[in-house]
Order: structure tokens, then sequence, then C-alpha cells
């Protein structure tokens, strides 16, 4: 599992439409940040950080890579944590259904 | 009888002796009988299969290797003298189709399963051909009759459509097509089908004549842009460097690059047409609509439009149901991961996802129905005019309802790949795609649970028509 959102994605399309989306900040949301490269606006540091890793790879300044090896590497924290969220939900949902099946086919409860 | 074979009958002997004697330990053997699955647990499953595979995306976390696979294509040799050919003969078989069609529409027998029109219109062309514009590839540009036509006939100066209408008018167009398929007796009289054809012909020619038949195919023509949203979803594509193959659904993961208004109320309206015409020959549609129009006598004028206003009013409600439905899931899409794209954007970001569940439900809906009909049409392709003895319709073995649900289950199963990929290209890192799909699966599951339901229902006449 593992996990690269990294750069280098150009390759696909020819002009990526992904950096030229309409963006709108309503009155009740703040901007906490603003990505340097094509100005859309994040609510936290850290997903700019991560945008501009990941899009904007090319034009990266040190210091911009240095934060989004940070959000990266925190983002992998959490990863591990949900990704045990999700095998459990997993787990329960299949038994669920098995027992459901075994109730409905085997005997007269359902 | 030799040893071996000896030995070998005691043993078997033995085993059914045996045998029977299991059978009757506990007195089981009259108690336990082979019940089908309850039809409620088959609607569930159908939500937890689709809820499932969402689970099993989430753990997928590699983007590049998600991309590369979506990526994937190999081209397929097309020198362009072939290909013009191949093009040309398309459209050759389309314009004798239709006229052929309209010629069975006066001279064919009235009998409906031994009509020409009646059969390749909606056995051949609204169901069998559909179904090959998302599993093989969109021919309609080259097989369309109409598009051959207006190219051979003069155009006038070219009137605009305007950009601020976007897709609209095919939203009107399709909405209206539907609705008059719905009401009106061309399922069965071939007569009214011809008509319908002859005036669609005429407003098709009419709009070609006036605005190019650039613009009126691509933008306006609700029937081209059905087959070209359904092609996207197929393997076989073609673009500028000529026609590729790649996995079913991933030219969806590639933005077209178009911004039209309007075009992604087209593709919900799809999706809601698509149930529409399942969910009117359901029993429970039949109750509702026998207590609205209870008071009209439906032999009238009168009985008789206020029974079109009603399915109008039901179709535009539904309409407007799904709408506000995705607009609501693609918003708390938007709040989930705390995004500041615009809501539009979000919205006709994620509407490709939605053809794979269209393309699903179609082939769940009307393979069925190509099938039965199939032996018919194939007769009445060797007798256009009529002369066709007893008609032949094929029986479907038990098991293919079983078959129908996993196409209904099979189209949201990709959808959910196509959205997780699409999210990825639009939502920064890896935790964020994957929150901004919660909404949309919610609404996917519910979705799965009641297209099986309707897939499951026994089908009747729709009330009133």
């Amino acid at each position: 599992m593992q996990s690269t959102a990294g750069p280098g994605r150009h390759d696909a399309r020819d002009a990526d439409p992904t950096t030229a989306l309409e963006t709108s900040v309503r009155d009740d949301e703040t901007a906490a940040a603003v990505c340097p490269h094509c100005g859309r606006p994040f609510a936290e540091a850290a997903a700019r950080d991560l945008h501009v890793g990941e899009l904007h790879a090319d034009d990266c300044s040190d210091a911009e890579r240095e934060a989004y090896e940070a959000a990266h590497e925190s983002e992998r924290d959490d990863l591990f944590y949900f990704h045990i969220k999700v095998v459990a939900a997993l787990g329960v949902l299949y038994a669920v259904t098995v027992l459901l099946y075994m109730l409905a086919l085997g005997s007269n409860l359902i | 009888m030799t040893l071996a074979s000896a030995t070998v009958a005691a043993v078997v002997d033995a085993f059914l002796v045996v045998w029977e004697a299991l059978a009757h330990v506990g007195g089981l053997s009259d108690a336990v009988t082979a019940t089908g699955v309850p039809s409620w647990l088959t609607v569930l499953t159908g939500g937890v299969l689709v809820g499932a595979s969402f689970l099993f995306n989430s753990l997928l976390t590699d983007h590049e290797a998600i991309r590369a696979v979506n990526a994937w294509r190999t081209h397929l040799p097309a020198p362009a003298t072939v290909y013009r050919a191949g093009a040309t003969a398309l459209s050759a078989v389309g314009v004798a189709v239709l006229a052929l069609v309209l010629a069975a529409s006066v001279l064919g027998p009235a009998e409906p399963t031994r009509n020409f029109a009646i059969l390749v219109v909606w056995v051949g062309w609204w169901a069998g051909y559909a179904m090959s514009t998302y599993v093989v590839g969109n021919s309609w540009p080259a097989v369309n009759p109409w598009r051959t036509l207006a190219r051979l006939l003069p155009t006038s100066g070219h009137r605009d459509v305007p950009e601020s209408y976007g897709a609209w008018p095919s939203v009107v167009g399709l909405v209206v097509l539907v609705w008059v398929e719905v009401v009106s007796p061309l399922a069965a009289d071939a007569a009214a089908l011809g008509a319908l054809v002859v005036a669609y012909s005429a407003l098709t020619l009419a709009g070609a004549h006036q605005f190019g038949p650039r613009t009126w195919f691509e933008r306006v023509d609700p029937v081209s842009r059905v087959f070209r949203l359904y092609g996207r979803v197929a393997p076989v594509q073609r673009d500028d460097d000529g026609i590729h193959v790649r996995l079913p659904g991933t030219a969806l993961t590639e933005s077209d690059g178009r911004e039209e208004r309007g075009a992604t109320a087209f593709v919900v309206a799809l999706l809601w047409v698509t149930t529409f015409d399942g969910l009117v020959a359901t029993p429970a549609w039949n109750s509702l609509a026998t207590a609205v129009l209870a008071p009209v006598a439906p032999d009238t004028v009168v009985g008789r439009l206020a029974v079109s206003v009603f399915y109008l009013v039901a179709l535009l409600v539904g309409f407007g149901v799904f709408l506000g439905i995705y607009r609501v899931a693609a918003e708390r899409s938007r709040k989930r991961v705390q995004s500041f794209l615009a809501p539009s954007v979000i919205e006709r970001w994620f509407a490709p996802a939605l053809l794979p569940i269209a393309a699903g439900y179609h082939v769940a809906h009307f393979i069925g129905y190509f099938l039965t009909l199939s032996p018919a049409l194939a007769a009445v392709l060797a007798h256009p005019l009529g002369g066709v003895g007893a008609v032949q319709v094929a029986v479907l073995p038990s098991w293919f309802g079983t078959l129908q649900l996993a196409f209904v289950v099979g189209g949201h199963l990709l959808a959910v790949w196509i959205a997780h990929a699409l999210a990825m290209d639009v939502f920064p890192g890896v935790l964020r795609p994957i929150r901004s799909q919660y909404p949309f699966v919610v609404v996917m599951m519910v979705y799965t649970m009641t297209s099986a339901w309707v897939v499951g229902q026994p089908t009747v006449t729709p009330a009133f028509l």
C-alpha cells in the first residue's frame, strides 16, 4: 500500500485542465492558504502544500518541496489509521452480510 | 462381473445406504427446502457490494498506478482509406434502414412483433444499437442517417446557437423525446412511429440546415449526444491520433475539455429517463398512477391530455429530484474536504462517473427485451415488408434476472472506480479525494438498491397508456 500522489503527472494530458478551475470562496469561508503558482485557495496550508508538490512539481522552490514532503508524511500517518478503519469496516460488512444470508436462507427468523 | 466392478458396485451401494441414513438424521430432510434469496436481501446486497467496492478502492493509494491503468491504450491500425470506406458503408446502411423503417411503417403488417419499423427502431436500434455504443464504441456519427442527409443537402448561412444556451436545448429535446415515447402508442403502432420519424427527420434536417450540421448534431440533437456520452464508456475510442482500444470506462477519466452549461444536467437527465422507463412499468407506479388519475376517463380527449400531462409532470419532477440530489451530494463533498472549488465545477467534474451507471442500467433494462425479441427481429430483417410467418420469441433462462442485477451493480462498481480517479485529479493528497467520495457513494448505494428493486419487479403495462 505505497502512497504516492507524487509529482510528474503531466504525461497523460498536454494541458492540465485542473490548474484553471473556477473557485469561489463564500462569505462565511476564509482561505488560509493560496497556491503561489495558480492562485487556487485552500482552507488548510497542508492542502496547499500537497497541491503545490503534486501539480507544480517542476516549478517548486526548495521550501515548497520541503513543505510538500512534510504534508505528505503527515498524511501517511493519518492514512495508516484510516486504512485500519477501512479494513475493520470491510470485515464487519462481510460478517453482517453472511449472517443475513444464513438467517434468510437457513432459518425461519427472517 | 469382474472383481473390480463388483467392488465398485459394493462401494456405491454402501455409499447410498450411508447417504440415505444421513438424510434422515435429525429429520431435517423434510424441513430443509431450497429457498430463493428474498428480494429485500438481493436489493441490500447490491448496495453492500457498491459500498464494499468503495472501501476497497480507498485502500489503493498509488495514484500513479491508478493513472497508468486508466491511461492504458493500444492503437488500432486504421488506414485512412479503410476508415473512410467503413464510415461510408455505415452511413449507407443508416440511410437504407431509415428508408425501410419509413416504408414499413406504412406498408408493413400492423402487428407490432411482425413490423419491421417497430422491431428495428425499438429492439434493433434503441436497445441493441444503443448497447453497442457503450459495449463497443460510438459509431453514430457515421451511422446517423440524418447527418448523412444533412451533409448531402445544401446548407444555408449558419445561424449560431448562443453559447449561453450550452447543452440545454438537448436536455429539452431528450425530455420531450422520452415523454412522447412514453405517452404515445409508439411501441405498438407502426403508423404513429412512422409519423414520429417523419417529424423528427423534418425537425432535424431543418435544424441542421439552419445552424449547420456540426452545431446541430454536436450541441442540439439529444440522440447524438446520448450516443456520444455512452461512447465514452466504451473500449473503442476515436480521437485525433486515430482509433484506440482502452479499458471500459477509462476514457471518462480524461476531461474532454468542454465546459458547456447544462452538460451535467444532460447526464443526470439521461440517468433519470433510463430509470423512469423502468419505473413506469412497475406495479407500485401503477398503483400511484391509478390513484392520481382515478377521476379521469381515459378515452376522452381531456382524459388523454390529463394522462399526458401527468406523465410529463412526473418526468420533470423526477428530473428535478435527481438533479437536486446530485447537487446536494456535490455540495456535501465540497464541504467534506473544505474545498473552495466552485460547486458547479465539482458537479461538472464528477458527472462523467454517472455514465457507467446509466449504461449498466440500460443494459439491465434492455438486454432481456432485446434477446427475447431477437428472433422476431432476425425474421423481419430478412423480410422487411412483411411475409413473416409465426412470430418467434426467445425464452430467457431463470437466472437472467440475477444477470440483470449484476449489470446494475457492475455499472456502479465502474462508476466508483471512475469517481475515485476523477477525485484524485482535483483534490490534493490521498485522503481528501477519498473523503470527497463519501456523499457520492452513499447516493450510489441508495440508487443501486432502488434500481435493483425496479429491475426485480414484474413488468406491467404503465397505467392508462
